[in-house]
């Protein structure tokens, strides 16, 4: 099993990153950005699946409180009318976990490639001897092995170690943040609604919280990664309930929701 | 509901795995052993050293070392005894002398960077080498700093000494030549890659592996190239001269056997897993450890298999050859003495483990 996941995921992930390091110049923080910017361009299918299934899911919503409210005292009338309005609407419940399910061995290879590429010692180095790839497809007269170790110095950061200003983790909570923010649907159900509201905080400050220790390379995935997903996320569903946190702080709401090209899609479809 | 749920499964496993490996700070290393008369010295990844009777395993004295107080413990490098004082450089940056018959610290010298290669003694001086680039030159009685020089990167390789120069390999991809004395450069060679061990020097020549997978000869006097031969992954073993042939182990999983002056290959042994450690020689014997886990022990003249042992975990280091005896150390810092010649288990003990 390791073995292939190997083959798979994580040699080519990790000889595609060192392919971009030898590319753009040996600059170690430039090569995961691109790196993480193409990896989100390849999945993109899959998670612009997920993002059209959340945001059919939170149209739903209101329907959903309806018929909550309709059928509070019989929870089994309730489950058969709430799998029927999926079909109607030709949402799964599962639609957006799926791909999440698809994403989270791309997730896994990313992270496993960062830290791999940037060996502290000797035993990450003979780790990194028994994955490198003897010559790149296409620049077969430079050697991978060549390239080791890699510049780790990105503008104030050693990618190899923590952050020692903190910047990294604290883009790392706000970048996640607004990005769970424009992900999570408007809930009518208190219980629900509470829920997300604590995931929302949760998983940002947790995250944040491992950054803290973790190569700061690791940390500049992160927000890479989650700035990506809040453009792509914008472009699907627009601003989500981020639109409500401007409201809120009392600023005019630009546009709530931008028209995305999945609304003109449902528009046809009608 | 259901979905929420699952999806906060899943990121909160996404952020157990992260979170466990950014937990995880304390360095693993792989242990060194130094023999010498009826003591074997053994470092561990704790970060203590030990002193165990050759024979029969008793511990005679244990050394915590200040890496291992902050639980971020490592010993890579061989410990190194000359004149009852015992040499061995901590990844927690510090090269300690230690009484070797008591454990009890005379002097520590402080670099910068973690400290991996072994060191080495010439004329009462002491080379260490650093992850800060840099080489020092120490007096070995005292620890005091007579030199230093900076390489461009790391140096992991234990450096050689030989006709008042001092060789040392980095991952600048240089090989330099220094001055013992005041440690002024005389030469330079640069490779295809990153050195990640040590040269050899022997009859007036140079040897050294790289990460181009390359072994090089080079003249010791000029620097000037007389051979390099190729290998099938990265050359990390120190390469072994024996009467006139260069043994050369590589992480492609296979000794090679080379004439020294022409580079000619006289054998070569595939072994089951890939070669880290420099092999050992003793008595026409070439002792080879693998990360297979596995001893292997070859006639040196003609590379047919002698006799194997097979440790329960990998062989990052070097065999050592003393008293009839073989003694290995694996992955986990398990020590095992084993018959020189006939490969049979006398002891293994694990010091770290012992209540």
């Amino acid at each position: 099993m390791g073995g292939l996941w190997n083959t798979i995921i994580f040699q080519p992930l990790l000889n595609l990153l060192l392919f971009l390091y030898a590319l753009i110049g040996r600059n170690f923080g430039l090569a995961v950005i691109v790196f993480t910017v193409l990896v989100r361009l390849v999945t993109l299918p899959i998670t612009t699946q997920q993002m059209r299934s959340a945001k059919a899911s939170q149209d739903m919503q209101p329907k959903l409180a309806e018929l909550q409210q309709k059928y509070k005292n019989d929870k089994e009338k309730l489950a058969q009318e709430q799998m029927k309005l999926y079909k109607e609407s030709g949402v799964s419940p599962l639609g957006c976990v799926v791909p999440m399910l698809i994403q989270l061995p791309v997730w896994f290879g990313l992270y496993q490639s960062i830290t791999a590429a940037l060996p502290q010692n000797p035993l990450q180095l003979l780790n990194l001897a028994q994955h490198i790839y003897s010559r790149f497809p296409l620049l077969s007269n430079l050697m991978p092995a060549s390239l080791i170790p890699l510049n780790p110095k990105f503008l104030w950061l050693n990618l190899g170690r923590p952050d020692p200003y903190y910047i990294i983790p604290i883009l790392t909570v706000a970048t996640m943040w607004v990005q769970q923010k424009m992900t999570t649907p408007t809930n009518a159900d208190p219980q629900q609604k509470a829920m997300s509201q604590s995931m929302e905080l949760t998983m940002p400050l947790m995250f944040g919280y491992i950054t803290l220790s973790l190569a700061s390379g690791l940390g500049l995935y992160f927000v890479a990664t989650n700035v990506v997903g809040i453009i792509q996320q914008y472009r699907t569903s627009g601003l989500g309930s981020l639109a409500s946190v401007f409201t809120k702080i009392g600023k005019p709401a630009e546009t709530p929701r931008r028209k995305g090209k999945s609304d003109e899609r449902t528009k046809k479809q009608q | 509901m259901r979905k929420l749920s699952v999806v906060i499964v899943l990121l909160l496993v996404l952020a157990t795995v992260l979170g466990g490996c950014a937990a995880n700070t304390a360095t693993p290393s792989w242990s060194s052993l130094f023999v010498a008369g009826e003591i074997l010295y053994s470092g561990s990844q704790v970060g203590r050293v030990y002193a165990l009777n050759a024979a029969s395993a008793a511990e005679i004295w244990q050394f915590p070392t200040a890496s291992e107080k902050s639980g971020k413990g490592a010993l890579y490098a061989a410990p190194l005894l000359l004149d009852g004082t015992l040499y061995i450089g901590s990844y927690d940056n510090h090269l300690y002398a230690l009484d070797a018959n008591t454990g009890s610290q005379r002097w520590v010298f402080s670099s910068t960077g973690p400290i991996i290669a072994d060191s080495v003694i010439a004329d009462g001086m002491l080379y260490v080498a650093s992850n800060d680039h840099k080489l020092y030159a120490l007096d070995a009685a005292t620890g005091l700093k007579k030199w230093e020089f900076a390489a461009g990167n790391w140096i992991w390789g234990r450096p050689a000494v030989a006709a008042g120069k001092v060789y040392v390999a980095s991952f600048d991809h240089k090989l330099y030549c220094l001055d013992a004395v005041d440690g002024s450069k005389e030469w330079e060679f640069k490779a295809g890659a990153a050195f990640p061990g040590g040269p050899t020097v022997a009859d007036g020549v140079v040897y050294c592996g790289a990460m181009d997978n390359k072994v090089y000869a080079l003249d010791a006097s000029t620097g000037v190239m007389r051979w390099e031969f190729e290998t099938g992954n990265w050359v990390w073993a120190s390469p072994v001269l024996v009467d006139g042939t260069v043994y050369v182990a590589s992480l492609d999983k296979t000794v090679y056997a080379l004439d020294a002056a022409t580079r000619v290959e006289r054998w070569r042994f595939s072994a089951d897993g890939i070669i880290r450690a420099t092999p050992a020689f003793a008595d026409g014997l070439l002792y080879v450890g693998t990360e297979a886990g596995t001893l292997q022990v070859l006639d040196a003249a003609n590379g047919q298999p002698k006799w194997s042992f097979k440790a329960a975990a990998a062989i990052h280091t070097s065999p050592v050859v003393a008293g009839g005896a073989v003694y290995i150390t694996t992955y986990g810092d398990t020590v095992y003495a084993l018959d020189a010649t006939t490969g049979v288990q006398r002891w293994s003990v694990t010091p770290s483990n012992r209540k």
